[in-house]
């Protein structure tokens, strides 16, 4: 009889304790999933942060292409170091061609990061229609073949006018 | 007749009855227990799968904004880079197509009969500015050239009579008009 009484307080015990276990676990999961709520949230700024920060890698890449676009210019406008020596004798055609007489000629290199600047400067004697006509060839060449000064000069007893020259050309390593 | 005494000190126990409540009660706290235990498990679970996430893009997101900082330092570098390029270009291309024919032609233009010029130095460094000398057969032709070039911001650095010439030493300013 006594031994039934016992079975079922142990029962009615564990029923209580088992109860109250269920309900402290409920309110637990809930705060709990308050808490992970919060970590969702950072979660969601922390990738926001990321695809932010992805972006600014896709604009390294963009900055490190950049540099292309100066080598085509470069390439397409600039002239090669092989092609120097004949633009050289081509100038000295030119002078002829325009009837001009080239009484002296120099050129001094410089050596910059992507190219060669070479100053070129020469003195020619002929009639002013002549030299104007040789400026515009010079201007209208496709290479970038820049004329820094001139200097016009009348000749005092004849009507030749002299022109000192100093053009730029620049060279592709 | 017979006759039945009950001398029992306790009410009889109807055992099925007593069975059938503590086993539903056996069976309830059973449940109960096993549904508290497995959403703590779950929810346990399912936090620490969370927090090793935020973890996770933390670490990751440390990771990149370290990366980012040098990736900013050689952007820096680049841009800094590319604007002597760019210039370069620029100052290029402005060289290129400066207009000393068309500043040839204005001037031829501009100048007055009797007046010539004797020297002139264009330059693309000095800009807009060109300097000549001038000659002129008498003085008044020489101010009808100052005249002419006054509009052009004229600056007359010198003047003399040589030869019978007058001769001025000026500086204009001609806007690069192609």
């Amino acid at each position: 009889m006594n031994t039934n009484k016992w079975i079922v307080y142990a029962i009615c015990g564990l029923f209580v304790i088992s109860g109250f276990f269920c309900i402290i676990s409920l309110t637990y999961t809930s705060m709990e999933s308050l808490t992970a709520k919060g970590l969702e949230d950072r979660i969601n700024t922390c990738q926001k942060e990321l695809v932010e920060l992805s972006k600014e890698e896709a604009a390294l890449s963009h900055w490190r292409d950049i540099g292309k676009y100066f080598n085509q210019f470069k390439n397409d406008y600039l002239m090669k170091i092989e092609d120097f020596s004949q633009f050289r004798d081509n100038l000295r055609i030119t002078f002829s061609r325009f009837g001009l007489q080239n009484k002296a000629i120099s050129h001094s290199y410089t050596d910059v990061a992507d190219y060669i600047k070479v100053r070129v400067t020469f003195s020619i004697e002929g009639i002013y229609p002549q030299i104007k006509r040789f400026i515009h060839d010079i201007l209208n060449r496709k290479e970038m073949i820049v004329i820094k000064r001139i200097k016009l000069i009348k000749d005092k007893q004849t009507t030749n006018i002299t022109g000192n020259f100093e053009l730029e050309v620049y060279l592709v390593k | 007749m017979k006759i039945r005494y009950n001398i029992a000190r306790n009410k009889k126990i109807n055992t099925l009855r007593l069975f059938l409540f503590t086993g539903t009660l056996l069976v309830i706290s059973i449940g109960s227990l096993l549904v508290g235990m497995k959403t703590l498990v779950t929810s346990a679970k399912q936090f620490r799968s969370t927090k090793n996430e935020l973890r996770i893009c933390q670490e990751e997101k440390q990771k990149k904004t370290k990366k980012n900082k040098e990736q900013k330092i050689e952007i820096e570098e680049i841009k800094r880079k590319w604007k002597s390029k760019r210039q370069f270009a620029n100052d290029l291309v402005s060289n290129k197509t400066f207009p000393f024919l068309e500043k040839l032609d204005k001037l031829e233009q501009l100048l007055p009969a009797g007046v010539f010029i004797k020297d002139i130095t264009l330059s693309t460094g000095s800009g807009t500015k060109i300097q000549f000398n001038v000659a002129a057969i008498s003085s008044a032709k020489l101010l009808e050239a100052y005249r002419t070039f006054w509009k052009y911001h004229l600056v007359i650095k010198n003047e003399n009579l040589r030869d019978g010439l007058y001769n001025a030493n000026m500086e204009i300013r001609l806007e690069n008009i192609k």
